[in-house]
């Protein structure tokens, strides 16, 4: 075999590899996703489904305080999970949980969540646009965001309405109050893990309890509300 | 000390506390604060304001004919033009008329935000006398209430930085990028959208500013990165980063500079004649402004419809 017919089997073997990988990889999403619903629905590693009390659509349980998953970013849920799993985000249910599976199980797990529809109306909610929210203080923090100290405005990293932005910002819209309180007062005291270039742990602890009460309520319920909110006039098409 | 002593030095107090007050008023002049930004007036000057403000917030969004990106005034001048540092509307405000070497005539305050357009927005400005400009000017004015005209206010402008310490270099910025600005601004500098909205604005590319456009000067960028960057927990970069991931973004094509004549070579003589100024420069075996798409962005679309 001459040194030329070696190198393009090489080649062409190469190729065949890197089709097959990718065509796996493409595979393994929607294997990931019934593996992943699997998991949310009957458990998994002897640990309850995720099912009972993020609900069967990933929608959460308000009245409990347990958030809904459904269309959060994946990686954002991963990261998550592994925070869980470390144990740098404090939380005695989710911890042995998230301890239990594994990475692969957290992979899957957390592109079927991503892969459900969301419990708000994300065109409509994107359309959202308050400018001068004056007398919502809650408002006023998730749309313009604090001066002094500086707090840039939620739906900057967020997204419009706190629709959430891949790969790393969750929604926020329609999330428990109690729960969003929660996760604020956690960042702020250190117990929740480190987030991306530590932006929330940073910003967290310059929010005020009553200011973390008020931007709660606002993305809990205030921000659904009719988009009879909306101020800012479309004179043209958005692209 | 005597009674007439003391008489004559009590004579004298309320002068000399006077002098006092107003040397510490000159000192403090230099620095500024804006109005409360819910303050704005409830009456017809205030429903301008609101208007300016609310231009300047969805510029994209809101003049569609004028902005060929999805570029805000405020991805460039944060909290709605209030901040220090982020080239703040007050501070721009009280520094016009004022003559640009950019142009080489007295520029009106009105002739500089459509400069903006041209060159920041990619897009066609509005007239200088249109509802648009009038609201921006507007906004800008309230912003520097009770401000002194004609003095650089404390966090006028982006805060220079000393020259970098270390050659800036592509490979390193390039490693700043990935680590601090790719989440949110795309690892091709492309920016990111939800649900066909644009949260992080693109820093290069078609859909960016175009190359006759401030930020595409290496030193204003780096500026504005070390003071502003990353959003929410800026002063994280050293200066030696803020530099080179400044060089890195700015080493990329973009749109044309509208100003552009003859070629690259002569454009580049013309407007961009610097050191460090990229346009027409070799960068990775690419002369930058050779690739770049005509400017005008998706306002080229409207002019010429496609057929579907």
């Amino acid at each position: 075999m001459t040194y030329r017919t070696e190198n393009t089997i090489r080649r062409r073997l190469l190729f065949a590899c890197m089709a097959a990988a990718s065509w796996t990889v493409h595979a393994a999403d929607s294997g990931q996703i019934q593996q992943g619903s699997e998991i949310a629905l009957e458990g998994a590693s002897g640990q309850p489904a995720c099912v009972s009390c993020h609900g069967a659509k990933g929608e959460g349980l308000p009245a409990a305080g347990y958030p809904y998953l459904a269309g959060q970013p994946a990686q954002y849920m991963i990261e998550q999970l592994a925070h869980f799993a470390d144990g740098s985000r404090k939380q005695p249910i989710m911890q042995p949980m998230a301890k239990a599976l594994s990475e692969e199980q957290r992979a899957a797990v957390a592109a079927y969540y991503a892969s459900l529809p969301p419990v708000f109306d994300r065109g409509t909610l994107a359309h959202l646009v308050q400018t001068y929210p004056a007398t919502d203080t809650g408002a006023w923090l998730a749309h313009r965001g604090s001066e002094n100290p500086y707090i840039p405005a939620c739906v900057q990293c967020h997204g419009p309405g706190g629709i959430g932005v891949e790969p790393v910002f969750p929604a926020l819209a329609g999330q428990p109050e109690q729960y969003l309180k929660a996760q604020l007062t956690a960042m702020k005291s250190g117990d929740r893990g480190e987030d991306t270039h530590k932006l929330m742990t940073h910003l967290a602890r310059n929010l005020s309890d009553e200011q973390i009460a008020q931007v709660s309520t606002y993305f809990a319920t205030g921000v659904l509300k009719p988009v009879g909110n909306v101020e800012v006039q479309q004179k043209g098409e958005v692209k | 000390m005597s009674v007439k002593a003391m008489n004559h030095a009590f004579k004298w107090l309320p002068t000399a506390a006077l002098l006092a007050l107003s040397l510490n008023q000159a000192v403090a002049a230099e620095s500024f604060s804006p109005p409360p930004a819910d303050a704005i007036p409830k009456n017809e000057f205030g429903d301008m304001v609101r208007k300016g403000q609310d231009y300047f917030l969805h510029t994209s969004q809101m003049l569609p004919d004028n902005v060929g990106n999805s570029l805000n005034c405020v991805n460039c001048h944060l909290d709605a033009g209030r901040r220090a540092d982020s080239a703040p509307m007050w501070g721009a405000y009280v520094l016009y008329p004022a003559y640009r070497a950019k142009n080489g005539h007295v520029n009106s305050l009105a002739e500089r935000l459509q400069g903006c357009f041209r060159f920041s927005m990619n897009g066609k400005a509005p007239a200088a006398d249109s509802e648009a400009i009038l609201a921006i000017t507007t906004y800008m004015y309230w912003l520097a209430s009770k401000a002194p005209t004609g003095v650089k206010l404390e966090g006028q402008g982006y805060r220079k930085l000393a020259a970098p310490a270390q050659t800036m270099d592509l490979e390193r910025g390039k490693q700043v990028f990935m680590a601090n600005c790719a989440v949110c601004h795309g690892q091709n500098g492309e920016g990111r959208q939800a649900a066909g909205k644009t949260v992080f604005p693109a820093l290069w590319g078609d859909d960016s500013f175009n190359w006759g456009a401030g930020m595409h000067q290496i030193p204003n960028a780096a500026a504005f990165i070390k003071s502003n960057m990353p959003l929410g927990n800026p002063g994280t970069l050293t200066d030696q980063q803020a530099w080179d991931v400044a060089y890195f973004m700015n080493s990329h094509e973009r749109p044309q500079d509208p100003r552009f004549t003859v070629d690259v070579e002569t454009t580049r003589k013309k407007y961009h004649d610097g050191g460090d100024n990229l346009y027409g420069q070799k960068v990775n075996g690419i002369v930058l402004g050779e690739n770049s798409v005509e400017p005008g962005g998706r306002l080229k679309d409207k002019a010429h419809p496609q057929k579907d």
